[in-house]
C-alpha cells in the first residue's frame, strides 16, 4: 500500500471528493480491462467499471489499509462483474471426455502454451475469448496484470491451492479449445 | 502450472485493447457527487421526521404527565378561567375595550401629524 494513496483516501474521507479521480486515473483502465474479458461486452463493462468506482467510493471507510488498493478494488470489481453476469441467461459450458482430459501429456500442454507463432497465438486468443468469466479473470490477473497467486488468492477469496489447481485447469482447457479451434 | 507461458501472455497483449472513455473520470465523479448528494438530502429528510417525531413524542408525554399528575388541579384552573371570562363578557368589561383600541389608534395618528414637522 503506497503511503500516498492513504494520504489521498484520508482527503477523500474527509470530504475532498475529487481527490478520488487518483483512484480512477491509475486502476480505471485495469479494472475495466478485467471486467471486458469476463462480460464480453464494452458497453456493459463500461458501465460495471463506474459502478465498481462507486462501491468502492461508498465503502472506502471500510477499506483498513492491509491490502493494496489495487487488490481491493479488483476483488470489488470481480464481484461485481460476476454479480452482472448471474443476471443474465447461462453460457455455453466446456464438456470434455474425462478420459482424454487424463491423458494429456503435461510436456504437449507447456510447448503449446509457450509457443510464439503467430498462428498459435491467433489460435490462443479465439481459446482465451472461449473461457467461462471466472477463468477470463484468473487468466487476466495472473498473466496479463502479473498478479500472484496471493494476490489472486486475496482478490477472489479462494485458497492458493485452490487456485493452483484452477491455474492447471485453465491450462488444460485452453489447450483442448485450441484443438478445437485448429479443427474449425 | 508452468511460470512462463509465453504464448498465453503474448495472446493476451496482442489482443485489441479497449479503452476507457477520456470522459470516464469526470462522468463518474459527477455520478459520486450526484449520489453524495441524495444521500444528504435523504438524511436531512430523516432527520427532519426524526425531529417532529420526537417533538410530537415529547409534547404528548408533557400532556400526558400533566393530565395524570395534574388532572385535577387542571380542570379546577380551567373552570376558574372560564368563569372568569364570563364574568369579563357579562360585565361589559371586553366591548368597552374594544372600541377604545381604534379611538386609541385614530388619537395616536392625528398627534402624529400635527408633531411631525417638530
Amino acid at each position: 500500500m503506497k503511503k500516498d494513496e492513504l494520504h489521498i483516501i484520508a482527503q477523500v474521507l474527509g470530504g475532498k471528493t475529487e481527490a478520488f479521480s487518483y483512484f480512477m486515473d491509475t486502476y480505471g483502465q485495469q479494472v475495466f480491462t478485467l471486467i471486458v474479458r469476463m462480460v464480453d461486452s464494452e458497453e456493459d463493462a463500461e458501465e460495471l467499471t463506474q459502478d465498481t468506482f462507486m462501491k468502492a467510493f461508498s465503502h472506502l471507510s471500510s477499506f483498513c489499509g492491509n491490502s493494496s488498493f489495487s487488490t481491493w478494488i479488483y476483488r470489488i470489481a470481480y464481484n461485481t462483474a460476476l454479480s452482472a453476469l448471474r443476471k443474465r441467461a447461462t453460457q455455453d459450458t466446456f464438456t470434455c471426455d474425462e478420459r482424454l482430459w487424463n491423458q494429456l501429456s503435461d510436456t504437449e500442454i507447456d510447448e503449446s502454451l509457450d509457443s510464439e507463432e503467430e498462428s498459435r497465438i491467433h489460435l490462443l486468443q479465439r481459446a482465451i475469448r472461449r473461457l467461462s468469466p471466472e477463468e477470463q479473470a484468473i487468466v487476466t490477473l495472473f498473466y496479463e496484470e502479473e498478479k500472484s497467486v496471493a494476490e489472486l488468492s486475496e482478490i477472489l477469496k479462494q485458497t492458493e491451492n485452490n487456485l493452483k489447481v484452477k491455474l492447471h485447469r485453465i491450462r488444460k482447457k485452453l489447450y483442448l479449445l485450441m484443438k478445437e479451434e485448429e479443427k474449425r | 502450472m508452468n511460470p512462463t507461458d509465453k504464448g498465453i501472455r503474448k495472446a493476451l497483449g496482442s489482443s485489441p485493447q479497449l479503452r476507457l472513455p477520456s470522459n470516464f473520470t469526470y462522468r463518474t465523479l459527477q455520478r459520486i457527487e450526484e449520489e453524495q448528494r441524495r444521500r444528504e438530502h435523504a438524511q436531512e429528510k430523516w432527520l427532519f421526521v426524526a425531529m417532529v417525531a420526537t417533538c410530537c413524542l415529547m409534547v404528548g408525554g408533557l400532556v400526558f404527565a400533566g393530565c395524570w399528575f395534574y388532572g385535577e388541579s387542571l380542570k379546577e384552573g380551567l373552570r376558574h378561567t372560564t368563569a372568569w371570562l364570563q364574568l369579563l363578557l357579562n360585565n361589559g368589561f371586553t366591548l368597552p375595550l374594544l372600541l377604545s383600541l381604534p379611538l386609541l389608534w385614530v388619537f395616536n395618528q392625528v398627534l402624529k401629524r400635527k408633531f411631525e414637522g417638530t
